[in-house]
């Protein structure tokens, strides 16, 4: 269910906010809490919800020995291996089996091999299997280094897992994080109007800034892209187009949390007023880049063993990480490529080129470094993303003004101007006066119409 | 911060959020009957349970002039006065006698159930030239596999032939979901469907929508698109967005699935000892394409050609209605309604021609 659609708006959250409130001071909360979110995230494929399951109680019972008082260092580490082997199992089966085979059955064929080697299965994925396998087995590890403590009842960490505002996208939060607000979180009328604050306005971000600015992604990435100047404003439209949709996403799941009292970690900060590639992952998708710090580049030896060994670290966290995103060597690229310009950032340290230049040159600088690097993110094939570099410097001319909807361009400088200009939704502070309230009940309104007339398109996280 | 403001916030967005439900929800159920998608689809009628004759008086226009509003008048065309029966099962055919079983019946998207009343329906251009009962059981809005896949599992008995047709516009998205029927009006992908779609507020939103962008841009995001002057009977309107879909190629993978679904359908068929013919029809846009694009504009090939080679190679039984219908508008004829999205009845009349031939020839 996708929270841009009708049933999620108008059918799942009328029930959910009836029961919700029915059973606010009940012991059943949280099994309220677990099955609403099981038929949220059922709602693409039931069948889903069985991974989902046995990747809950694996991590349960793992964690609950990977934290028993008294047990062995051996048992403890066996716990652990058994939850990481058994949550990559799941997410390498189900989103890199099919690349694997692909790529094995092409190097078989290059070195003389007449048949494919493996076959494709053709595995469906199973919506935001990458989130909530990483936001398991961080719970199993945390617990192993003593990080946080076991999850008292199933139904507590059941809730935890599911919790339908950021199972299918994210904020990756962690078990510590959430552990209090399990059993004993408040509600408030400032929380409710700072959560419905944070839901009307993601949801204003996905349906009218970023699926405006699909409308003009394939002047670069479509079949019929032709010169640099269509090029250039299909890339920029898909770089505002997956700022707002992610971040109007992550907006959404906090004021979903809000409005029943969580309060989960902030996933966007501003990423694209960063003045050097380091800024710009301390802003974009937060709880990953988080995640990985702590799960991949300090197991792998952080900046603990030399110059040399830091950037590598850089450098192959970021290239798993662009992995994590999905089963195709664009995204190794992707991922490559910022792991290179970390890499190179650290090594320059404060004697960078662009250094002693003014703020706004170097946001402009990473923000057409980051913007070329979406490239082999979006692109299909990496021949395609070689075409639309050479598209971008011109090898197909300059062309003529594109055209789009008539909504597309004004919405777009929008966009670029709320961007730039404005503090994010994290960064105000937030004051309700009537007329904003009436505002924003104009803005949902105005949203509806649009999802409706529109039809739901989906968050483009939910592929990852 | 006052305490009062929050709450203020909160009751404003919790009105507005309610209110539009609530009129969302009274007017789904009062308007479109919404609590009929409980009874089981194949056994349920469209105007009840039972058999239901509308008679309709001469009234003008169709979808697309409709669309306009206003604007749509000079291009709206009169249809006659007629009837429609509804039978038990919800689709539209001739008042007969149950027990009678069709010898062929005709399914698909809304073309095949098209008429301006029961006794133009290609099923009853059908049955006029073959002298058998044919029965209707297509239905408009639910893809066009749907209501073969219902007749098959209805208890009736089996006819000799099943005529199973749809339109350009239907490839790929109308065979993705695969066939939607019986109880599975309440499963998420078919509420996902039916919910916008019954919407009180997806008809304002779209109404405005369309409102706004003619005065904005009256070429780009009309709804329907006014044909050039110059044919013999006057210009026509087309569907934006058909002529939107018909721009960019198909993509082969696409036909493949749509041809495997198809090929599936006539091993159901087969295994029931029943002859299934599929029957491609054009879009207007694609029979006349001169009428709505601009000079030196093309449409992609059409996905029909590709589909038809597709389905050949499957050793199904098709046959393609688009060189017909080109050479037929080469020489001014007009098949489809000018103010409608659907064929007229000469669009019907050459379709079922081409069958009975298809029938009669050895």
């Amino acid at each position: 269910m996708l929270f841009n659609s009708y049933e999620f708006l108008f059918l799942f959250l009328p029930i959910f906010g009836l029961g919700y409130l029915l059973l606010r001071r009940s012991s059943a909360l949280p099994l309220w809490l677990v099955a609403a979110s099981y038929l949220f995230y059922g709602w693409w494929d039931w069948r889903f919800c069985g991974l989902l399951a046995a990747s809950t109680a694996v991590d349960f019972l793992t964690g609950r020995e990977a934290g028993r008082p008294g047990a062995s260092p051996r048992r403890r580490r066996t716990a652990v291996v058994i939850s990481c082997v058994s949550n990559l199992g799941l997410l390498g089966f189900f989103k890199y089996f099919d690349l694997a085979a692909a790529t094995v059955n092409r190097v078989a064929a290059w070195t003389g091999a007449d048949h494919p080697l493996l076959p494709l299965l053709g595995i469906t994925l199973p919506v935001g299997i990458s989130f909530y396998t990483f936001q398991s087995m961080s719970y199993t590890i945390d617990i192993y280094l003593g990080a946080a403590r076991p999850a008292r009842r199933f139904r507590d960490f059941a809730a935890y897992v599911a919790l339908f505002p950021q199972l299918v996208a994210g904020p990756i939060v962690r078990y510590r994080e959430l552990a209090d607000q399990l059993h004993t979180r408040t509600h408030s009328w400032a929380k409710a109007a700072l959560g419905m604050n944070f839901l009307v306005l993601g949801l204003a971000k996905k349906v009218v800034l970023a699926d405006a600015a699909a409308t003009l992604v394939p002047l670069a990435f479509g079949p019929d892209a032709s010169g640099a100047l269509a090029a250039w404003t299909g890339l920029v439209a898909y770089s505002v187009q997956i700022y707002f949709d992610f971040s109007g996403y992550s907006d959404m799941a906090v004021g979903l949390g809000l409005l029943i009292g969580f309060q989960f970690p902030q996933n966007f900060d501003s990423p694209y007023r960063a003045v050097s590639i380091t800024d710009f992952w301390r802003r974009w998708h937060m709880s990953l880049s988080a995640w990985l710090r702590d799960y991949l580049y300090i197991p792998l030896g952080g900046n603990r063993k030399g110059p040399g060994r830091t950037y590598v670290n850089l450098f192959l966290t970021m290239l798993l990480g662009g992995l994590w995103h999905g089963a195709q060597w664009t995204f190794v690229v992707w991922g490559g490529i910022h792991g290179l310009l970390l890499a190179a950032e650290r090594r320059m340290g404060r004697r960078g080129l662009l250094a002693a230049a003014p703020k706004p040159v170097q946001i402009a600088a990473t923000f057409l470094l980051v913007t070329l690097a979406w490239v082999p993110f979006r692109a299909d094939s990496m021949s395609h993303a070689l075409a639309i570099f050479a598209s971008l410097f011109g090898a197909d001319g300059w062309g003529a003004l594109p055209a789009g909807p008539w909504f597309a361009v004004p919405l777009l400088a929008l966009a670029l101007g709320l961007t730039w200009a404005c503090p994010n939704t994290w960064r105000i502070r937030w004051t309700f006066p009537w007329w904003y309230a009436l505002l924003l009940a104009a803005l949902f309104g105005f949203c509806v119409l649009v999802i409706l007339v529109n039809t739901s398109s989906p968050f483009l996280y939910f592929q990852f | 911060m006052p305490p009062s403001q929050p709450i203020v916030l909160v009751t404003c967005l919790g009105l507005v959020w309610a209110g539009l439900g609530i009129t969302d929800w009274a007017y789904r159920f009062a308007r479109f009957r919404w609590h009929e998608t409980l009874v089981p689809a194949w056994d349920r009628g469209e105007g009840g349970l039972r058999d239901v004759t509308v008679e309709l008086p001469l009234r003008r226009g169709g979808d697309l002039s409709r669309l306009l509003g206003p604007a749509g008048d000079p291009f709206a065309e009169d249809r006659p006065p007629g009837s429609l029966h509804w039978d038990a099962r919800g689709n539209l055919n001739r008042p007969r006698p149950e027990a009678r079983s069709p010898a062929v019946v005709v399914a698909g998207d809304s073309f095949m159930r098209y008429g301006v009343s029961h006794d133009h329906t290609l099923a009853a251009a059908l049955e006029d030239r073959l002298g058998v009962p044919v029965r209707n059981v297509a239905r408009a809005g639910e893809g066009p596999l749907a209501s073969a896949y219902r007749f098959l599992r209805s208890p009736d008995a089996a006819p000799a032939l099943l005529v199973f047709g749809f339109v350009e516009r239907q490839i790929p998205d109308g065979f993705r979901a695969g066939p939607r029927i019986g109880g599975h009006a309440l499963a998420p992908a078919a509420l996902g469907a039916v919910l916008p779609e019954t919407s009180v507020w997806t008809w304002f939103g779209r109404a405005q929508w369309a409102r706004v962008g003619r005065r904005l841009d009256p070429s780009s995001d009309a709804e329907a698109i006014e044909g050039r002057p110059g044919f013999p009977e006057g210009p026509m309107l087309f569907l934006a967005q058909t002529v939107r879909a018909l721009e960019p190629s198909v993509d082969p993978r696409d036909l493949d699935l749509v041809a495997r679904q198809i090929a599936r359908l006539a091993e159901a068929c087969a295994r029931r000892d029943i002859r299934m013919l599929v029957l491609l029809i054009p879009d207007k846009a694609r029979v006349y394409p001169h009428q709505v694009l601009a000079e030196g504009a093309a449409l992609a090939p059409s996905a029909l050609d590709g589909l038809e080679i597709r389905l050949r190679e499957r050793k199904v039984e098709t046959m393609n209605l688009l060189p017909a219908f080109q050479a037929l508008a080469e020489q001014g004829e007009r098949l489809y309604w000018r103010d409608d999205t659907h064929w007229n009845d000469r669009g019907i009349a050459h379709a079922a021609d081409r069958i009975q031939s298809l029938l009669v020839s050895p």
